[in-house]
């Protein structure tokens, strides 16, 4: 699919200038490799009030209010070929406002402090979108045989996809004058809901010792302690969350509720039915999966840690014990310097495939990643494209671990990868792809990335833990977000019952929680509390059970790449051909489709169960190599890098 | 309900037995099966109500309407009935919070289930209505139905009715409870205690040490400064919320739809405010620049403008005289009065034990006509509790009086709803000036009911004025930041209260941030200077009046009439015009009355005291051996000797001792 885009957008230009400034400026600091990049986001904008952003922002306007004055009431009178004329001026109009949007959430995810100084651009923001809402609200609304005909010219039906998928998105249409109201309440409550939580956790700080800790900086203190110390902690994390939770549990419930209102209202009956059409996936293969999924539950996660539990010589072992290290692997630390990390990731990369690092390169080389940890800064990861031909963007903070050299740098920059992938093929619009799918290289990178470390790593104890780390980790997006979705399927319902105060939130999280973790863990008060530290659930409900669904559809996929590698070159070749083809794929191929060329159907249990087992067979190989590590480290073994940042 | 901006509980614990209310009038218990079984019954009936009526609203003719609408009242009287019950379960114990929430929701599906009723009674064309409402059944009702018509020009249909009446659950009602959250939640540091909004504000405004009142007000706005972003973004969105709503009914002011609900012209609120703001020079300008003079001091920094003048000893006044001061006062009036007012202490209406979780405001509830009132407060036995305890109880009266025009019309207009409440407050202060007996305790109590005036009038306009600017400016320019809030309340403030108060004191700018009529109730605050004003002529006409029997007969029948009659029915007996500025005027001079005669009150007592010293410089020539270790100690006998001077009746003579007409208290803000 060609991208229908004509010309570089005056951006982009000064983009480049940029990147070339900063290349030097990187290069520079690569000699230290413990330099963490920080983003300059002055090449978007100098600042919210700069002369540029301000002549941008005219010209939407301009762009709009003649976009408006051509198109508004009059989509379903057009011919097919003006109408994908339309959208060709639509398309340009979004790519400077997602430019606009993009500088939003970046500013906001730099520093909390900018929430305020974006007031206005934001309200700019809302407002010229209101403008322009009419286009894919008709779009949305135009009936089927009204939209046929007009698919027969060649301008329209290469958007065929974009329409498909937009009409899936916002199929459910308010009764008119409700449309109106609707869209007031989510400009105005619903948004401000949302930053309130972000304003509100982000602001949190856990006393500890004297000093007032945020919660990144708490649970990275965490990793050093002995148990006793942790359980100290977590209390202290839980009384900081415990403080907040009637606060947080109010905006919860409120953004529940309105959703359920126009749910209602739009005769939508399940709370994940929208997100299930959006992700272009049916009820009942989301309901095959976590079918499928949860009764994994007894044979992979309780497994896992009731051999994790054993480890530490115990039957049942407290919550606050999960996540330390096991014993024999206490030393068993590799901290990696960023410069490392950026290293192993673009081997593991190039290995694969020459093309995936140099794309992924190329975040550096504009100097789009910002990996390091600072006061005020959002916490997560992200890769955000900000618009045609330019490179994403991604944010991380970094801390030396394998996971954040594995499951974040790796995963953010497959996702980069990903996005310049489709972008290129199918164009900025149609190169945003439903969840599940986005999720594709994003995974598959982490298991490339892991796959690496574990063969650079020589240290038996190292390789053990990596191994254990690595399953949790599979285990966490593949069984526990699905844990997390059902915690979302059964508040909401509850919520249509009535409110649902902060205790009884977190009875429903404990309940699902202990279902995940079987009874060889313990819960405690943190943990009791730890939805609310999840964006996921006032950001964009329901999201969670992507990532099981990616984990297992990935999980899926690697086993056929290690099966067509060992089959030889051509297998291999053939692989990673069908493998780009997915991911160029954009919008423009089905969930099912995408899966045909490796044989693979989403809609049967085969499917999940085939996922599923790569953890299996990792949790076989872990059982079977922990006979094969000796207690102690042998002498002379090279020592394990000492624990720095 | 009726409460008010600020209110002052104390710290002190309380030393007598303080009544818990008893709400067994409306449901013996939240897990009853009388509770249970109303809220069930409300599902059905409201269903019935609605297969029956729904559609056929306009085309019924009056004697049927006439009995809908009786229907309608007795439906609507049992949901109210339950909401009043989880609000005040949740005004006297904050972990009730979720639970009436839960029920909240529940009825709110109830009533949005009957909106057709009244969407439906605005859709009869005017001839055809007046034609109806010829049945006796109908007639009862007109007043409630004339009130009802006023909102018919912005009126959505009947579906967005329905549906931004759903969506209010979790937009502005949601937000409004997390600023009540979020100030419930916040404790202040004062002398290493955690205290809680209510007893800082109580040492902000009442406690005598000048450093304690300091460390309190410091913490206290350096405690919202810590959460003014959520107190921003809460401002904004309501203002957001508002500004969308008023455009899709077709409001042109932000404040417009108050003067709907109240049933005032905008032109009359105009007048009012801005005959408050041109008597400013002679009202609060004035008297501040007289205390901070008192206090030796160029300005007052604002953790000093409402503190208590003097070293006179606040006295503790317990419940039980409380009671008996306040119901004295009610019975000068009218006898009538005084035994609805017993049955509040006698029957278990009051809840005025101060303590953790309960709501830290002052109200009376009136909740249904088939129970009665609910009085909520929190006493620790100061002067101000028990001029509150008389505001709320006047209110009290005024609702038992009023629920004789049953559920629908017992609400009592804007404009004379404060009548009661102020007035029960001016003979209360007025008993308890008499009580006194110290020229200097005297001068303090007057001060405190000249500044408890001016927080009513000037103070409450200059609220109006900001919240005014602050809707304006977010219409114009979108978001505020809490720096330029802080900014706009700055100068607002300053203006209204004069040079005299020091707005520059860092942490002034944060004290918009905690007046919960900003969130609750838009453009309220206005009916508090506009009742005060109003009430002062009244009462001054009481004062003058030669027939007080007369007086309180029509006074009588004013608060009894409730919702039935117009303001300007009701205030015709009495001879008043509300939209002629002379009127406003004169209410406001009772305040420089009352300045005037505290000016004079201060004269008389320093030129006491230049006396005293001269005696005592002329003494202690005689008896140098003496007082020479207690120079500051007052001499007893140029006490007495000015007290026989300054007092023209003994104190037993109460309230006629003072001839100017006197004045409401209270309704102030703290900071």
């Amino acid at each position: 699919m060609k991208n229908p885009r004509n010309g570089m957008l005056p951006q982009k230009r000064l983009q480049d200038d940029f990147n070339r400034a900063r290349k030097s400026a990187n290069d520079n600091a690569a000699a230290n490799d413990e330099y963490l990049p920080r983003w300059d986001l002055a090449a978007l904008y100098k600042s919210p009030d700069a002369p540029e952003l301000k002549s941008d922002l005219a010209q939407i306007d301009k762009l709009c209010d003649e976009f408006v004055e051509a198109y508004e009431g009059t989509l379903e009178w057009l011919s097919g070929s003006d109408l994908g004329k339309a959208l060709g001026v639509y398309e340009q109009i979004e790519a400077l406002r997602h430019k606009v949007s993009c500088y939003i959430t970046l500013m906001e995810s730099d520093d909390v402090a900018n929430f305020a100084r974006l007031g206005d651009l934001n309200k700019w923001f809302q407002e010229n979108g209101g403008k322009i809402g009419f286009f894919e609200a008709e779009l949305a609304m135009m009936k089927e045989q009204t939209l046929m005909p007009k698919l027969a010219a060649p301008e329209l039906a290469a958007y065929a996809p974009w329409l498909a998928a937009l009409r899936a998105r916002e199929g459910q249409t308010l009764p008119d004058g409700i449309g109106g109201l609707s869209a007031d309440f989510a400009t105005t409550s619903r948004e401000g809901w949302g930053r309130f939580y972000h304003e509100t956790i982000n602001a949190l700080r856990v006393e500890w010792q004297g000093e007032k800790l945020s919660l990144d900086d708490m649970a990275e203190h965490l990793s050093t302690m002995t148990l006793e110390e942790r359980k100290e902690g977590r209390a202290a994390m839980a009384a900081a969350l415990k403080a907040q939770s009637a606060r947080i549990a109010l905006c919860y419930n409120a953004m529940i509720r309105d959703d359920l209102i126009d749910n209602e209202l739009a005769g939508v009956t399940r709370p994940d039915a929208p997100v299930n059409r959006a992700n272009r996936a049916s009820d009942e293969t989301v309901d095959t999966m976590f079918d499928t999924i949860k009764s994994s539950y007894a044979r992979l996660s309780h497994s896992f840690y009731e051999w994790k539990a054993q480890q530490h010589g115990q039957e049942v072992m407290p919550r606050a014990q999960v996540g330390m290290k096991l014993p024999g692997l206490e030393d068993a630390s590799h901290e990696y310097s960023f410069g490392e990390a950026k290293r192993l990731v673009m081997k593991a990369f190039r290995k694969f495939s020459p093309k995936f690092a140099r794309l992924a390169e190329k975040v550096f080389s504009a100097g789009h990643i910002d990996a390091e940890p600072r006061e005020g800064k959002d916490t997560g990861a992200f890769a955000l494209p900000t618009g045609p031909g330019d490179v994403p963007y991604v944010m991380l903070s970094f801390t030396g671990s394998a996971s954040d050299v594995a499951a974040t740098l790796g995963h953010e920059l497959g996702h980069a990868v990903h996005q310049q992938l489709a972008e290129k093929a199918c164009g900025f619009f149609m190169s945003d792809v439903p969840t599940p799918v986005a999720e594709t290289a994003s995974i598959f990178a982490e298991m490339l990335v892991f796959e690496e470390l574990l063969k650079t790593e020589k240290d038996p104890a190292v390789r053990k833990k990596l191994l254990v780390d690595r399953l949790e980790n599979m285990l966490g997006n593949g069984l526990q977000q699905l844990a997390y979705y059902d915690f979302e399927k059964r508040v909401h319902d509850a919520r249509r019952e009535g409110e649902l105060d902060a205790e009884a939130i977190s009875d429903i999280w404990v309940e699902t929680q202990r279902e995940y973790y079987g009874p060889s863990v313990e819960t405690d008060d943190y943990d009791r509390y730890y939805w609310m530290t999840v964006p996921h659930f006032f950001d964009t409900p329901f999201y969670v059970y992507s990532y099981a669904f990616a984990q297992q559809v990935v999980s899926g996929l690697y086993r056929s790449y290690k099966t067509a590698e060992a089959e030889g070159a051509d297998a291999r070749a053939e692989f990673i051909e069908n493998y780009i083809g997915l991911l160029e794929s954009g919008l423009t191929k089905n969930l099912y489709e995408m899966f045909q060329p490796f044989d693979l159907d989403p809609e049967s249990r085969e499917f999940w169960e085939n996922g599923l087992s790569l953890a299996v067979q990792y949790l076989d190989e872990l059982t079977a190599l922990d006979t094969a590590v000796p207690a102690a480290r042998p002498k002379g073994a090279k020592a394990p890098r000492a624990g720095k940042k | 309900m009726q409460d008010r901006p600020d209110n002052k509980p104390d710290t002190p614990p309380p030393q007598d037995m303080l009544p818990r209310w008893d709400l067994s009038a409306l449901f013996p218990g939240k897990d009853s099966s009388e509770f249970k079984n109303a809220l069930a019954d409300i599902d059905r009936d409201v269903e019935a109500f609605a297969r029956d009526w729904r559609g056929k609203v306009v085309k019924a003719d009056g004697t049927a309407l006439g009995a809908a609408v009786a229907r309608f009242e007795k439906i609507t009287e049992n949901i109210a009935r339950i909401e009043t019950y989880v609000s005040l379960l949740r005004a006297a114990d904050n972990r009730e919070d979720a639970f009436a929430s839960k029920i909240d929701d529940r009825l709110r599906e109830s009533v949005q289930e009957l909106l057709f009723f009244t969407l439906e009674l605005n859709k009869i064309p005017e001839p055809a209505l007046l034609q109806k409402i010829a049945a006796p059944e109908l007639s009862a009702y007109a007043p409630w139905i004339g009130a009802l018509r006023a909102s018919r020009p912005h009126q959505l249909d009947d579906e967005a009715e329905k549906y931004r009446h759903l969506k209010e659950g979790a937009a502005e009602d949601a937000w409004r409870r997390l600023f009540d959250l979020t100030m419930q939640g916040m404790r202040f540091d004062v002398d290493g205690k955690k205290l809680t909004e209510a007893e800082t504000l109580n040492i902000i405004d009442n406690d005598r040490d000048p450093a304690k009142r300091r460390a309190a007000w410091e913490s206290f706005t350096k405690g919202l400064g810590e959460n003014i972003g959520a107190f921003a973004l809460i401002t904004n969105t309501l203002a957001a919320l508002k500004a969308a709503e008023d455009t899709q009914r077709g409001f042109e002011k932000p404040e417009d739809s108050r003067h709907l609900e109240n049933h005032i012209e905008r032109d009359t609120v105009t007048a009012m405010s801005a005959a408050v703001k041109a008597a400013q020079g002679k009202t609060s300008h004035r008297y501040y620049a007289w205390k901070a003079k008192k206090s030796g001091v160029a300005r007052l920094h604002p953790a000093d403008r409402n503190a208590p003048l003097g070293d006179a000893p606040q006295k503790h006044i317990p419940w039980d005289e409380a009671k008996e001061i306040v119901l004295a006062a009610f019975a000068r009036l009218s006898p009538e009065m005084e035994k609805i007012g017993r049955r509040f202490f006698d029957e278990g209406w009051i809840d005025a034990e101060p303590r953790e979780g309960k709501d830290s405001g002052a109200f009376s509830h009136p909740s249904v006509p088939s129970a009665h009132p609910f009085i909520l407060l929190n006493y620790f036995g100061t002067p101000g509790d028990v001029m509150t305890l008389a505001h709320e109880l006047g209110h009290g009266i005024h609702q038992v009086l009023a629920a004789k025009q049953g559920h629908l019309m017992a609400d009592t207009p804007l404009t004379v709803a404060e009548t009661a409440s102020v007035f029960g407050e001016m003979l209360t202060f007025r008993a308890l000036l008499a009580r006194e007996e110290d020229p200097a305790a005297r001068r303090a109590m007057l001060a405190g009911k000249i500044e408890d005036m001016l927080n009513t009038s000037v103070r409450q306009t200059a609220f109006f004025t900001f919240e005014q600017k602050l809707h304006a400016e977010y219409r114009e320019k979108g978001e505020l930041s809490p720096e330029r809030i802080g900014a706009l309340w700055r100068d607002v403030t300053r203006d209204s209260l004069g040079p005299a108060i020091n707005m520059d004191t860092p942490g002034a700018e944060n004290l918009w941030a905690y007046v919960p009529h900003f969130i609750h109730t838009p453009f309220y605050v206005y009916a508090y200077a506009f009742g005060d004003c109003l009430v002062n002529a009244l009462y001054d006409s009481y004062d003058k009046a030669a027939d007080k029997q007369d007086f309180a007969q029509k006074y009588t029948a004013l608060l009894s009439a409730g919702g039935s009659k117009t303001h300007e029915e009701l205030l015709a007996p009495f001879g008043f015009d509300i939209d002629n500025p002379a009127f406003w005027r004169k209410g406001l001079g009772v305040i420089e009355h009352y300045i005037d005669e505290l000016f004079a009150l201060d004269q008389k007592i320093e030129r006491a005291q230049k006396a005293e010293q001269d005696f005592k410089k002329a003494g202690k020539a005689l008896t140098s051996d003496k007082d020479g270790a207690n120079d500051n100690a007052p001499d007893k006998t140029a006490e007495k000797a000015f007290k026989k001077a300054s007092r023209r009746k003994p104190p037993a003579a109460g309230v006629e001792e003072v001839p100017k007409p006197p004045k409401p208290p209270s309704a102030g803000d703290a900071p």
